[in-house]
């Protein structure tokens, strides 16, 4: 490539099917961004980290094919190993720290601005026309618009007709104020007024629980709340504010398109590396900007990027959200909830602007730890075919400890007279119980106590061998004073054959028993086997193994601090 | 215009502060803060004051506490990095900033260690690094503006003819047996090269035989040739030596080896080889000890590149505008505080674990 370039697109992924097609729509990422760096004569680096790469598969370097390099296009992996995820915490639940991930392609992309954003990303005509005018400052973060548009555009195989399908045919476009969906014909903002959530809907809440309790003839109860609801008021009010900040800070849909000056997202030390899934930590970022004293600049409403449709629950889509939120819970993976959010933006309001706010260390990035890289497309290099095909099913490993197997004959039949059991032998000779629900939703059929020996503190998971013949069983945790469900895992039937079932407790201490609730509507009873209950404990993260060492070295294709002497 | 009252702030090395004198000939540069109490006499000013004098540089010395200097007195401040190192008071002192301020590092590979309060007044100042190898780490820090800058290299140094007349071959290293005993700084290549060419290589070692720097451009005119042998340290962190600019300013050619990090082949084009096969680098220094005329054609190559580079008039306008910048932070700072640059840095309370 000849000279710097202007900009660098850092996104992160990982050979590990997440999302259905991950592949399919990596390759569209890397292969629209080169046509349209070069149609546009703007110099693009693209940054691609591939994180804790599954050791049963390629790398993605080698399983994605890679255009031409050009004067306007260059391409650089760098590669983060397992055993530098596992010295993270939570890295046993969480595949890929999306946050940290980006970090690593920010701190070592080379172009005068960067753009974070993802691989299922197609830019327009119009975007490449602002940033081939060349228009953007430092003290300034970018925003622009995503619109999300139908898997199969992808495939087109001209870039025009691509990108004027994906014009006239996006399902979605996510904006300052909302996500408008396409309903017929017209595009709809389905997000909820930030008046009617933050402010409206939780105090009509709250005066209903007033009256109730003025029904109820609690009069010091009654005299309790009101009072409570000066500060509660005092709360919406800010909380409303906030709300309002969303959308004018433009956080809708950001991880996908956020630009900054090189040496902006190095002051701001990168995206907060917290150890969680990803979902808003790009918004605490804007945020963060935003407090700090930079500007937030949303391009114009034409100024477009593009969003390949992914399946639900695999990632947030409005109507995927629940599957989302469902999957995290079961799996004990942590995210940011409302309530931390308002902490944040509590605490930067409160700083700014006297204070410069940051959530990391100055090793930001994985600045001690050499990152393989490999300088895959640039000037001169031809196309390359993929080199290698994905073989055979994914395997990964979970390092869980086994603490113990509840056997099938501890099972507690809750309702012996209405809910149909059955304890056999399978045609393999694998002993199974056979339970028929009763029909009321929510009823309780089977149950095995948790053995209170051994236990540790640590991070524990449950691992089910369970055939859902019809409807949904919910595999449910009880507290210890038997109360409440500490979790809820829905299995929806029917599974073709046995499966494992596996979710996370983070405190076994508080749970009492695991019992199976029948999670049918209307009057209909769930039919299930099951084979076998263990219980695993998490190993502990790996030791950090950094090295205490900070040249950056380029010829040896390390991009990074580097082991060696002292000046 | 460069600014009147410049000062260095002591300790800092003896050749950085002659450099920065070089850069203001009409106004010359105040050295401030206490003295050095180093061992080797790298930051013994005493030694060099009548030298300077003589050099035509106007370098005063104020070396009281740093407790009792008002930096407000001066136009700029200059600051090495590693004063933090060589003088421990000044650590109660970094982080006062009573006028416009640049930062030198020479040679620390990054700011991770300095006070907090230190690296947040120096995050938006102009930083001049000396070793590309850690512009990654200084930026990536998020210090805005670091460059790479080199330092000029004095007039004497072009003055006189170069004549090759002592037909050897002159390598520079200080300090081979006090603070460089455990390191071999391509030694081993001189003695190979010492091997080849009897009583025609010759080692000056400036801690053993001390010369003033009329003397050095004297030794370098009458090479016939200039070695640069030095090893990187970790991997490639290396400055582009100052004996190196002298020595293409004092019109010698050069042969150096070829090592990662900074390449001297950058600046070597026509007058000199820089390569890592011994056989090449043997033999252009042979040619170059035997053949006066293929040494003089490098010779008036070696100078013309120095003109070009290391002359205060070729980087007076990249230390101006350096200046300039320091001027309008100190400027931005001042009159508009919340600036995000101008922020001081508070840690968040949330850190890795604050979720979930």
């Amino acid at each position: 490539m000849t000279g710097q370039p202007l900009y660098s697109f850092v996104a992160t992924s990982r050979n590990d099917d997440h999302g259905g097609d991950i592949l399919r729509r990596t390759q569209s990422w890397v292969t629209r961004l080169a046509d349209q760096a070069n149609r546009h004569q703007v110099r693009c680096e693209l940054v691609l980290v591939d994180w804790n790469a599954p050791k049963s598969r390629p790398p993605l370097a080698e399983v994605l094919s890679w255009p031409a390099g050009s004067e306007w296009f260059s391409a650089v992996t760098l590669t983060v190993p397992p055993h530098l995820h596992r010295q993270l915490s939570r890295s046993n639940r969480l595949a890929m720290f999306q946050m940290i991930a980006k970090n690593v392609g920010i701190r070592r992309a080379r172009g005068d601005f960067i753009i974070a954003t993802n691989v299922d990303i197609i830019y327009s005509n119009e975007l490449f026309q602002w940033l081939q005018a060349a228009m953007a400052e430092p003290g300034r973060l970018y925003r622009s618009d995503r619109w999300d548009i139908p898997n199969e555009i992808q495939l087109e195989p001209e870039l025009d007709v691509l990108l004027r399908r994906a014009r006239n045919e996006a399902i979605r476009r996510n904006l300052n104020d909302g996500t408008y969906v396409r309903r017929d014909g017209q595009f709809l903002n389905t997000t909820p007024q930030p008046f009617d959530t933050a402010f409206y809907e939780p105090l009509t809440h709250s005066l209903r629980q007033l009256a109730t309790t003025l029904t109820g003839g609690r009069v010091t109860a009654a005299m309790d709340h009101l009072r409570g609801m000066t500060e509660t008021l005092k709360d919406l009010r800010e909380n409303y504010y906030r709300a309002i900040l969303y959308t004018k800070l433009h956080t809708n849909g950001c991880g996908d398109f956020t630009m900054l000056a090189r040496s902006d997202w190095f002051v701001l030390r990168g995206y907060p590396e917290w150890h969680l899934f990803s979902w808003a930590i790009d918004s605490a970022f804007v945020f963060q900007a935003h407090f700090n004293g930079m500007q937030i600049v949303q391009l114009d409403n034409q100024i477009v990027h593009y969003h390949i449709e992914h399946d639900n629950g695999s990632g947030w889509t409005p109507e995927g959200s629940n599957q989302l939120w469902a999957r995290l819970d079961q799996r004990g993976i942590p995210y940011l909830h409302d309530e931390d959010f308002t902490e944040l933006a509590k605490e930067l309001q409160c700083n700014s602007p006297e204070a410069f706010t940051v959530y990391n260390d100055l090793d930001w990035g994985l600045f001690l730890t050499p990152i393989e890289s490999e300088n895959i497309v640039h000037a001169g290099t031809p196309a390359r075919s993929q080199l290698r095909t994905n073989e055979g099913p994914l395997k990964e490993t979970e390092d869980l400890i086994s603490v113990c197997t509840i056997p099938l004959s501890d099972a507690l039949f809750l309702d012996e007279t209405a809910v149909r059991y059955e304890v056999q032998k399978s045609q393999d000779a694998i002993t199974e119980i056979s339970v028929e629900t009763q029909p009321d939703e929510w009823s309780s059929s089977l149950a095995f106590e948790l053995p209170m020996h051994n236990r540790r503190a640590a991070d524990y998971w449950f691992k089910l061998e369970l055939l859902v013949e019809s409807g949904t069983v919910y595999a449910s945790l009880l507290n210890r004073d038997e109360t409440e469900f500490l979790l809820q895992v829905p299995c929806q039937g029917p599974y073709a054959h046995f499966r494992e079932v596996a979710f996370h407790v983070r405190d076994l201490s508080v749970v009492s028993r695991l019992v199976f609730r029948n999670g049918n509507k209307e009057g209909a009873c769930a039919r299930f086997r099951i084979r076998s209950v263990e219980l695993f404990h998490e190993a502990a993260p790996l030791e950090g193994n950094v090295q205490r060492s900070w040249c950056a070295e380029k010829q040896r294709n390390v991009v990074g601090p580097i082991d060696e002497g002292v000046c | 215009m460069l600014p009147k009252r410049i000062a260095v702030l002591s300790p800092t090395t003896i050749q950085f502060v002659e450099k920065m004198a070089c850069l203001n000939p009409r106004h010359g540069v105040h050295i401030v803060g206490p003295s050095a109490r180093d061992q080797f006499g790298w930051n013994d000013y005493e030694r060099r004051m009548a030298e300077w004098r003589d050099l035509g540089l106007k370098v005063q010395l104020d070396s009281r506490p740093y407790d009792a200097i008002d930096f407000a007195e001066y136009d700029l401040l200059i600051e090495t990095f590693e004063t933090l190192e060589f003088e421990s008071s000044w650590r109660e002192n970094c982080t006062r900033y009573e006028c416009p301020v640049i930062v030198k590092a020479c040679w620390t590979r990054h700011p991770m260690e300095a006070p907090p309060g230190y690296f947040d007044k120096i995050k938006s100042l102009p930083i001049l690094l000396e070793m590309p190898a850690h512009l990654w780490n200084w930026e990536t820090c998020g210090c805005a503006d670091v460059s790479l800058v080199f330092n000029p290299v004095g007039d004497w140094w072009f003055a006189g003819e170069w004549t090759g007349a002592d037909e050897r071959a002159v390598m520079v290293l200080s300090g081979r047996r006090k603070w460089r005993r455990q390191e071999h700084h391509g030694l081993e290549t001189f003695e190979r090269l010492a091997a080849d060419f009897p009583n025609r290589i010759y080692l000056h070692d400036g801690a053993e035989n001390y010369r003033t720097a009329r003397q050095m451009a004297e030794l370098l005119r009458g090479a016939r040739v200039f070695l640069v042998l030095d090893e990187p340290y970790g991997n490639g962190e290396r400055p582009l030596s100052l004996v190196f600019t002298e020595a293409l300013s004092a019109a010698c050619p050069v042969a150096a080896r070829d090592l990662p990090g900074l390449s001297y082949g950058d600046y070597i084009n026509g007058n000199g080889i820089c390569t890592n096969d011994y056989a090449e680098l043997r033999d252009f220094v042979g040619r170059c000890l035997d053949d006066i005329d293929f040494a003089r054609q490098c010779s008036d190559i070696s100078r013309a590149i120095a003109r070009s580079l290391f002359t205060t008039e070729a980087l007076l306008p990249v230390y101006q505008a350096a200046f300039d910048r320091a001027a309008d932070i100190w400027l931005r700072r001042q009159n508009d505080r919340t600036h995000y640059l101008s922020r001081p840095t508070v840690r968040s309370r949330f850190n890795t674990n604050s979720f979930g």
